[in-house]
């Protein structure tokens, strides 16, 4: 049995700049930053075909959940619900790219449960929770407690001092 | 292997924040190697001896099925697990036909029961190398045994003492055997 303290690790998908963040937030609804990508880390999907941009996104992203799971063992923390949250469709993908990627991540990971969920851009929830909810289950009474979270957090992703900044990887085909 | 010593483990991925955080969750319980390649890590694995190999499945040049494939060729011993970020279905059936594995396991996994699964593979490995030592002492312990049993000449007091201590070996081996099932 665990004892580290059970935290959401969320992870800020910007679309605009195909960048990743890692976020916790704690029992007390604090948001933590964790670790951020560099710009266009995500954008290798736009190169492929439909099948494999699903493929891409999915491979990248469970290496962001490792990461996340990783910073959160260290500071003592242990996921508790995954959310997985961007703020528009991916740009330039094929149809159905973000649904199809969404229900992996749900079907895929059990424990902890996984949600996916969409905000307007640049994560602009406000005060109304503004999430569409892609797939997965999040309870509605929890939304305010992330809407504020996210709240707090969105001035920091642009301050790369505040995270733990993650190169890019040179590309390579598979 | 003597109750002291570290398993060594070989972590292989070629994303470096990946091999150092693992190496930084490792280190404590395991002889961490790190390598960012199937070449590399095949170079590490010749120079020094490997219990455990873990690989990620995406990698260029050698992918972490390619890579075990190779492993299991040249050191049947070391304990073989690939991880990879998704179950690509392909590579699963890949790896299971011809990499021979123990553990097939996705990202994420959390740290702790990273760990768990390491040590059972370090136990792993140390069955598979006593059931090897145990086949090997099979055929002369069983011809001491016969003279012990049909010569009065071979039960000296040094020569029982010497059987005692290989029939204790022998549980012994059998015994991490029945642990690793």
């Amino acid at each position: 049995m665990s004892d580290r303290e059970p935290a959401w690790l969320v992870v800020l998908i910007d679309t605009e700049l195909l960048r990743w963040s890692a976020v916790g937030i704690d029992s007390r609804g604090q948001a933590f930053p964790l670790i951020q990508s560099e710009a266009g880390n995500l954008d290798e999907y736009k190169e492929l075909a439909a099948d494999d941009q699903v493929s891409f996104l999915r491979h990248r992203l469970s290496g962001v959940l490792q990461r996340g799971f990783d910073r959160f063992y260290a500071r003592g923390k242990k996921a508790s619900h995954i959310l997985l949250i961007s703020d528009g469709p991916f740009p330039n993908s094929a149809e159905g790219v973000t649904k199809q990627l969404a229900e992996h991540f749900v079907e895929w990971m059990i424990n902890p449960p996984v949600a996916f969920l969409m905000t307007p851009s640049a994560f602009n929830v406000g005060h109304e929770a503004k999430f569409d909810v892609i797939a997965g289950d999040f309870l509605r009474s929890n939304l305010v407690t992330l809407s504020r979270a996210i709240d707090g957090i969105v001035s920091q992703l642009g301050q790369p001092e505040c995270w733990e900044l993650i190169p890019n990887a040179k590309k390579h085909p598979g | 292997m003597p109750a002291t010593t570290k398993h060594a483990i070989l972590i292989v991925d070629d994303e470096p924040d990946v091999l150092f955080s693992l190496a930084a969750l490792l280190r404590r319980d395991f002889q961490v190697y790190t390598a960012a390649s199937g070449s590399e890590a095949l170079e590490v694995m010749a120079e020094h001896p490997v219990h455990v190999i873990m690989t990620d499945q995406r990698m260029p040049a050698m992918t972490g099925v390619e890579l075990m494939q190779r492993v299991c060729a040249e050191y049947p011993q070391a304990v073989r697990i690939v991880f990879t970020g998704y179950a690509d279905t392909r590579a699963v059936v890949d790896a299971i036909n011809s990499g021979d594995l123990y553990r097939y396991i996705t990202k994420p996994w959390d740290p702790d029961d990273l760990v768990d699964l390491l040590r059972d593979a370090a136990s792993q490995h140390d069955a598979m190398a006593a059931k090897v030592e145990l086949l090997n002492e099979l055929g002369s312990y069983f011809e001491d045994a016969l003279r012990v049993t049909n010569d009065a000449a071979a039960r000296d007091s040094e020569f029982l003492q010497e059987f005692q201590a290989r029939t204790l070996k022998l549980r012994r081996q059998l015994e991490l055997i029945g642990e690793a099932q």
